[in-house]
């Protein structure tokens, strides 16, 4: 019988060895994807249960934080300052991974799990203090942020405002929000079917940095940059016809509101400029050609996606929509172009960061959303420091430019002072019968703050006096 | 051979106490450590019910060591480190539970069944010194065990839990007799093949002359078939393959014939698939088993495979190293006190723990099959081989099940798992392994009193 049992030893040992690596296969090999379920609430207990770090504005105000919850999550995440941050913020919920904002880009700084916080990790070896994650100082003003919220707030729109000789992004807004504080609720039921409708009105749709719209006249500063490189002088003369036709038989028109135009009529350029002269802007991409006017429009930016949040090894970064030109190979759609229509789009970022390269005297630093990251007991453990992305202008250009762009009628509110700045009304891509606005400018006192405001299904003058409010606001 | 003289004895008495002893430290230092950490104190009777048990596991260790003193050392020690691995982790998910404001004392009951099976395991080794006496009752432990099996399906006292009726609830409490069924039915099996052994190793006249005579095989066959009756009525497969590992195992050891396996395999088979086709909850455990991570599987309402998912994901969360007691979320999965521990306890231990976890079970097993097969009395031969080979099918089972390789059933872990039923009967299974090891051997044993768990016996002969 020993035969037999001998036998059934060596099968129990197989049995074992089956259930040793299956063992194995799951909770080794397979777990990194298990861990990425978006089902798995262990790995999200797992992150919520450390005490994650803390988003800050640039003031110091606190916008995100985790307190003791008392429940098994042991950490409670929330926003004191709510959906006016939300751009800025991101959420972090049990419904899905992080994927906006501070909590996306520096998810891993703020958890603890890499990008710099290793000396945090090595100092807690020693000093025993419990492991969590660092945090982020963001260059939000908060005062300034929630001035635009409050603005914006029963409206469909965003507003940015950048340090142009830095590149900090002092207000990243856009409405309607999102509530980061009802999507970070422990009830996974809760949480999930609120991220659905979220999801489905749109609301994590960041207007300043992901939606597209025509840049209309605001697009003249590429033009216009495009002439004085061309060696025309913002006197001399160009041909500004009240209506240009296409060989399509489409017509662009100056807006009839002027009317000192007259058919076959020129201007000076500068005229043209605060005049938002649509047909001279056409007449002059045309004169310059297709691959001019590109080369123009990717010295500004165009064409890439630009990258406002996140380094190297602190999570997924936070990029922009990239603005372009459309297709202009052929010449009504290089005309429509230069007139900021057709196929040409761009983000509310990129339009803050044109105005910018005017600001200050013709470069365009990278737009970053975070200041540095803290340790814990608030040392430094890195910081972002102000990088050149493009310089499109030289400085006398930006000059003439930002002269031009002072002189543009429609804006000029007298309490605000001297103010440089472009607006534009135009059609919306999907509604063609709704009209968005777009403003972007600065104060002559106060050239390093750009404003760039937009709002959907408005008129301009209301984009225009949105801008007027937060320049004023910056001033103070 | 000459007899180990009186001074190798007393050490070898001192070797069972130091392991008792060193697996008493660890359970409970462990165990401190846990409760401080996410508890901050231990309460009173938690330190008065673990006293208890530490007195009796001593008890247990010196009575085995006077009455049963040439069997394998390790069984006990090893036993008592799993049981107090076991009450460790379902005190966890207790902590876990009250945090989230439902508090429960699994934790605690389990330390008093340990209390219970230490004690009736310590009678046992005391006044219980002829397991050959079982014998005599073989039948009346049949029908015992018969009746313990039917018993869920009492009207009444009956209960369903997870769409399986293998509970009873009496007085107060509510325990598993499959358990204990388990082992009377062992006792009978193994008393009726050793009687009838030679039937079954004989040729007989019909077909191919391979099958036993009907004359012979019919009283067993109509056993287990009562057995697969019982036990698909009440909808539990676990519980059918573990009846089915005892019953193979152990004719294959009597019979020496491989027939007997592919017999027992064939009608497991069969019985699976007809339940399968009879049975929703059947279909719907394969449908989980075979697409977990459907979305569609895992938020139905009933049946779903969320269970099993969130097992998986405790597996992978554990890792390598896991997070150590008191880290993780055991308490996420459903049943991660008694159904899945194995995988809870990966998550706190991780995958090098759960290796020495089935170190352990494997070193129990081990220990079960050198008893199997150094007694020279065939009774308990067939019965140490039946209860050793179905305790370790039952861990493949279930860790089998958690990890996939086989569909979920609703087995428990062995000195693991909550439940007081499966703890008592498990011990009183070591008991009777510990009991056979005390029957004459045929090899004049060298070791008396020295080694720990001699394994030249498992060794081919040359």
């Amino acid at each position: 019988m020993n035969k037999s049992l001998r036998q059934l030893f060596i099968a129990v040992l197989v049995l074992f060895l089956v259930i040793t690596c299956s063992t194995f296969f799951w909770s080794v090999i397979y777990a990194p994807s298990l861990d990425a379920n978006p089902e798995n609430t262990a790995a999200f207990y797992h992150e919520a249960g450390m005490p994650r770090g803390e988003i800050l504005s640039s003031g110091g105000a606190i916008l995100a934080l985790s307190r003791k919850s008392g429940d098994s999550f042991n950490y409670q995440r929330s926003y004191p300052k709510g959906a006016a941050f939300a751009p800025v913020t991101g959420f972090f919920s049990i419904a899905a991974p992080p994927s906006q904002g501070v909590e996306m880009s520096y998810d891993k700084v703020l958890s603890g799990k890499g990008g710099g916080v290793w000396q945090q990790k090595f100092k807690s070896l020693f000093d025993g203090q419990e492991e969590g994650g660092a945090n982020v100082e963001t260059n939000i003003e908060a005062p300034l942020q929630e001035e635009a919220y409050s603005l914006l707030k029963g409206r469909s729109g965003a507003a940015v405002v950048l340090n142009a000789k830095t590149g900090a992004i002092l207000t990243l807004a856009s409405s309607p929000a999102y509530n980061p504080n009802l999507l970070a609720v422990h009830n996974p039921q809760e949480a999930r079917s609120l991220y659905s409708s979220y999801s489905q009105e749109g609301a994590f749709t960041d207007l300043a940095t992901q939606y597209l719209l025509n840049p209309g006249s605001t697009f003249n500063i590429l033009t216009a940059s495009l002439a004085l490189r061309n060696g025309i002088a913002p006197s001399d003369q160009v041909e500004a016809p009240s209506t240009f036709k296409l060989p399509s038989g489409m017509v662009i028109a100056n807006r009839v509101y002027y009317p000192l135009y007259t058919m076959e009529s020129k201007m000076g350029l500068s005229s043209a400029f605060s005049h938002s002269s649509s047909t001279a802007f056409s007449i002059l991409a045309q004169k310059f050609g297709a691959r001019a006017m590109e080369k123009e429009a990717a010295s500004f930016g165009f064409g890439f996606p630009i990258t406002i949040c996140g380094e190297k090894g602190s999570g997924s970064a936070m990029a922009s929509s990239p603005s372009s030109l459309g297709d202009v190979g052929s010449k009504e759609a290089l005309a429509l172009a230069g007139a900021g229509q057709g196929g040409s789009e761009v983000t509310l970022l990129e339009e803050a960061m044109m105005v910018g390269a005017v600001a200050d005297g013709g470069r365009i630093m990278k737009p970053e959303l975070v200041k540095r990251t803290l340790s814990s007991s608030l040392q430094v453990l890195s910081s972002v420091f102000p990088t050149l992305l493009f310089s499109p202008l030289t400085s006398p250009q930006a000059a003439e430019i930002e002269a031009m762009m002072e002189k543009l009628t429609e804006v000029q509110d007298p309490s605000l002072g001297q103010v440089a700045s472009v607006m534009a009304q135009v059609k919306d891509g999907s509604q063609p019968d709704r009209t968005n606005s777009l403003a972007a400018g600065f104060s002559a006192s106060n050239p390093d703050t750009v404003v760039a405001v937009m709002l959907q299904n408005s008129t301009a003058p209301q984009a225009a006096s949105l801008m007027g409010s937060l320049i004023k606001e910056a001033e103070k | 051979m000459t007899r180990p003289s009186k001074g190798t004895r007393k050490r070898a008495r001192g070797v069972r106490m130091y392991l008792t002893l060193f697996a008493l430290a660890i359970g409970c230092l462990g165990f401190a450590s846990m409760m401080l950490k996410l508890a901050g104190k231990i309460s009173w009777p938690y330190l008065l019910t673990g006293g208890i048990d530490c007195a009796l596991a001593i008890l247990l260790t010196i009575l085995v060591d006077r009455k049963i003193p040439s069997s394998i050392r390790v069984i006990v020690p090893v036993a008592l480190l799993l049981s107090l691995i076991g009450i460790t982790q379902i005190t966890r998910i207790d902590l876990e539970y009250a945090q989230s404001g439902s508090p429960t004392d699994f934790g605690l009951r389990q330390m008093i069944w340990l209390a219970v099976a230490l004690a009736l395991s310590s009678f046992a080794a005391a006044f219980f010194t002829d397991y050959r006496k079982l014998r005599r009752l073989s039948y009346a432990f049949m029908a015992i065990g018969l009746i313990l099996l039917a018993l869920p399906l009492l009207p009444g006292i009956g209960e369903r839990v997870n769409g399986a009726k293998v509970w009873v609830k009496f007085g107060g409490f509510s325990w598993q007799p499959c358990e204990f069924a388990k082992l009377f039915l062992a006792i009978f099996f193994a008393s009726y093949l050793f009687t009838h052994r030679d039937k079954f190793q004989e040729k007989s006249k019909i077909g191919r002359g391979r099958l036993p005579r009907l004359k012979d095989a019919g009283p067993l066959a109509a056993v287990w078939i009562l057995v697969a009756v019982i036990l698909v009525a009440e909808g539990d497969l676990g519980i059918c393959l573990m009846f089915f590992a005892l019953f193979t195992g152990m004719i294959y050891v009597a019979s020496k014939k491989k027939i007997w396996v592919l017999c027992g395999i064939a009608a497991f088979v069969i019985a699976f698939f007809a339940s399968a086709g009879l049975f929703p909850t059947f279909s719907s455990r394969i449908d989980i088993w075979l697409h977990p991570f459907s979305k569609q599987l895992y938020t139905r309402s009933y049946g779903s495979s969320y269970q099993i998912v969130q097992g998986l994901f405790a597996l992978g969360s554990g890792g390598l190293f896991g997070t150590g007691f008191g880290g993780g979320y055991p308490a996420l999965t459903p049943f991660a006190n008694s159904d899945f521990i194995y995988s809870s306890l990966t998550e706190q231990m991780g995958f090098i723990g759960i290796c020495l976890l089935l170190l352990m079970y494997l070193c129990l097993i081990t220990a079960g099959f050198v008893i199997a097969m150094r007694t020279a009395d065939g009774f308990g031969k067939l019965l140490a081989s039946g209860l050793v080979f179905s305790l370790a099918f039952q861990i493949f089972t279930i860790a089998g099940g958690i990890t996939l390789v086989l569909p979920l059933t609703g087995l428990t872990m062995p000195f693991l798992a909550a439940g007081g039923s499966s703890l008592t009967a498990d011990w009183l299974i070591l008991m009777i392994l510990l009991l056979i090891d005390k029957s004459p051997r045929p090899v004049p044993d060298s070791e008396n009193g020295t080694g720990l768990l001699d394994l030249s016996v498992l060794r081919r002969p040359r």
